[in-house]
């Protein structure tokens, strides 16, 4: 089922004397209960399209569609309850430095009038939910990183909202904290059903935890689909890049030259490709040498798809055959350094 | 010397202290409303209105560049009309408050401003009330600002007030230029001025204490 579904929306902000156009024409459907992936470079428009779900952006055409129901017209008080169903979090975490961790999470609660007397058992659930019921006193200036982001969660989740908007929420965290930080909110979406949806310039974070993504550049959307499918065989020029920067297979230049730029391939497979002896068949069928310069295995989604950055030498024919046959025995394959 | 010095600085002290005392509350008042109000009418998130804000922002820089002793005279009939009497300190209390609201309002409208605006807008995104968030985020989070503000505006009505004598209004300031300068009594004069040295060390002792207690932002 279809929970927020995005129909040509296009958002722009009119600067001095030009128009600039943050959002173009962006059709997407995001599924109840997912975990979605909005990725890009900055200022590729993503953010804005994420704020267009809560109406801190206005699309200036087009229609969201959360629920089935057209949210732009909302005003007033209508999007005020409206909003009280969405959560957002953000990267720099946006905490009320003057107040406690518990003020900072009844603020919400305030907000939607939630009787006094059941203000303070939400809190203590929430704080529970987080990880956090220590430090319901500490003042934010104290907390680190990490912590700060799940006050923000546990914020953005007081009114049991039934969409999460991540704003970057993992950027200014370190790796470890970043993992925790997913991992908490892989829970809260298995575990309450809420739909999230991530925005990140991190593939990475995409590859931990969403299953399906979209690709912004310039204001649209260039590639859209399972995580698995684009990671593993992106279509677009720019996803590609995208993922071969996060991959970072830089290799030395001395072993370029040692082995030649042309004879340098990349090979992509899908876990459960690898129980097929591949590359030793080639060897053996195809008379040709390869070397394995580099590889590693990564987990989209929990299936494990595998790189491997390796070297063919023998006869030009017998390389290309060799090529051939491991082309159709894995997902993808470039050859040559410039490819990949 | 010949007055008794003690009973004319503690007579101007109570002076000064009625004229700065009862502006400051209505400054503090009035000039915090106006800064609100400014800042609010040009804010997305609140109430944006070009023409109250402008109207506003016109009205209190016309009052801020009115040198002080030219509003004490043109308010006189103001003066009168409010407080029933255009000599003493009463007097004075009112274009005193006229100028600070001023200065206060862009003080207050100034810490308002440096509010982080990430913050506001989460507490827009959970669905709060404008009032809500006003009341529940904006004055808290302002709140070292605004005790900065009333510290400086505090200090700068003393420095007003020495004015006050021109409608007999007292105080330390005018006793300060009525014995000491006028008269070539140079004691008076340097006592004056190093009572009010005390008291503006004391002010902005107190301001920075009190602001300092309630930052929560450093994690000391």
């Amino acid at each position: 089922m279809t929970m927020i579904r995005f129909e040509n929306v296009s958002v722009s902000f009119s600067q001095k004397n030009r128009e600039l156009q943050a959002v173009k024409d962006v059709s997407l459907h995001i599924k109840k209960g997912q975990i979605y992936g909005l990725v890009g470079a900055s200022g590729a428009g993503k953010s804005t399209l994420l704020r267009t779900v809560n109406l801190l952006e206005q699309p200036t055409s087009g229609t969201v569609y959360v629920n089935g129901e057209s949210i732009n017209h909302l005003r007033g008080k209508a999007l005020r309850r409206y909003r009280q169903n969405i959560g957002i979090i953000f990267q720099h975490f946006n905490l009320a430095a003057n107040k406690t961790v518990r003020k900072n999470i009844e603020f919400p609660l305030k907000a939607a009038n939630v009787p006094k007397e059941q203000i303070g058992k939400r809190v203590d659930e929430l704080l529970e939910l987080v990880g956090l019921g220590d430090k319901s006193e500490e003042y934010p200036a104290r907390l680190s990183g990490g912590q700060k982001q799940r006050v923000g969660i546990a914020r953005a989740l007081a009114n049991n909202a039934n969409i999460l908007l991540c704003d970057e929420a993992t950027s200014a965290l370190d790796p470890e904290t970043t993992v925790s930080i997913l991992k908490l909110l892989e829970d809260i979406n298995k575990n309450y059903g809420i739909t999230i949806i991530m925005i990140t310039h991190e593939i990475d974070v995409v590859k931990m935890i969403c299953s399906e993504m979209a690709v912004m550049k310039d204001g649209s959307v260039v590639e859209s689909g399972k995580v698995i499918d684009i990671i593993s065989n992106p279509k677009n020029a720019f996803t590609k890049k995208l993922i071969t920067n996060s991959e970072n297979y830089e290799l030395p230049s001395e072993i370029i030259a040692q082995f030649g730029e042309g004879s340098i391939v990349k090979i992509t497979y899908l876990g459960s490709d690898a129980t097929e002896p591949i590359l030793s068949n080639a060897i053996k069928n195809h008379n040709v040498d390869i070397s394995i310069l580099h590889g590693k295995i990564d987990y989209i989604n929990h299936i494990p798809v595998g790189t491997l950055i390796v070297s063919v030498k023998g006869d030009a024919r017998d390389a290309e055959n060799a090529i051939d046959y491991i082309r159709k025995n894995t997902l993808r394959v470039e050859v040559g350094i410039n490819e990949f | 010397m010949n007055f008794d010095l003690q009973k004319a600085l503690s007579k101007a002290l109570i002076e000064s202290l009625y004229m700065v005392g009862n502006s400051l509350i209505a400054s503090i008042l009035f000039g915090g409303i106006i800064g609100l109000l400014l800042y609010v009418t040009r804010e997305k998130l609140f109430f944006k209105n070009k023409i109250i804000n402008e109207v506003c922002g016109v009205i209190v820089n016309i009052l801020r560049s009115i040198p002080f002793i030219i509003l004490l005279v043109t308010l006189m009939p103001v003066t009168k009309a409010i407080v029933g009497t255009n000599i003493g300190p009463k007097a004075v209390v009112v274009p005193l408050t006229v100028t600070v609201i001023a200065f206060y309002a862009r003080l207050s409208e100034a810490s308002f401003s440096e509010v982080d605006h990430g913050v506001l807008e989460a507490a827009s995104a959970c669905g709060a009330h404008p009032i809500k968030i006003i009341f529940g985020i904006l004055l808290p989070e302002a709140r070292v600002g605004l005790i900065h503000g009333i510290t400086v505006t505090t200090i700068s009505l003393i420095g007003f007030s020495a004015m006050a004598g021109i409608v007999g209004g007292g105080g330390i300031g005018d006793l300060a230029v009525r014995y000491g300068y006028q008269r070539y009594e140079t004691d008076v004069m340097l006592l004056c001025v190093f009572v009010l040295v005390v008291i503006v060390q004391g002010i902005q002792l107190c301001g920075d204490t009190i602001a300092k207690k309630l930052n929560k932002r450093s994690n000391s």
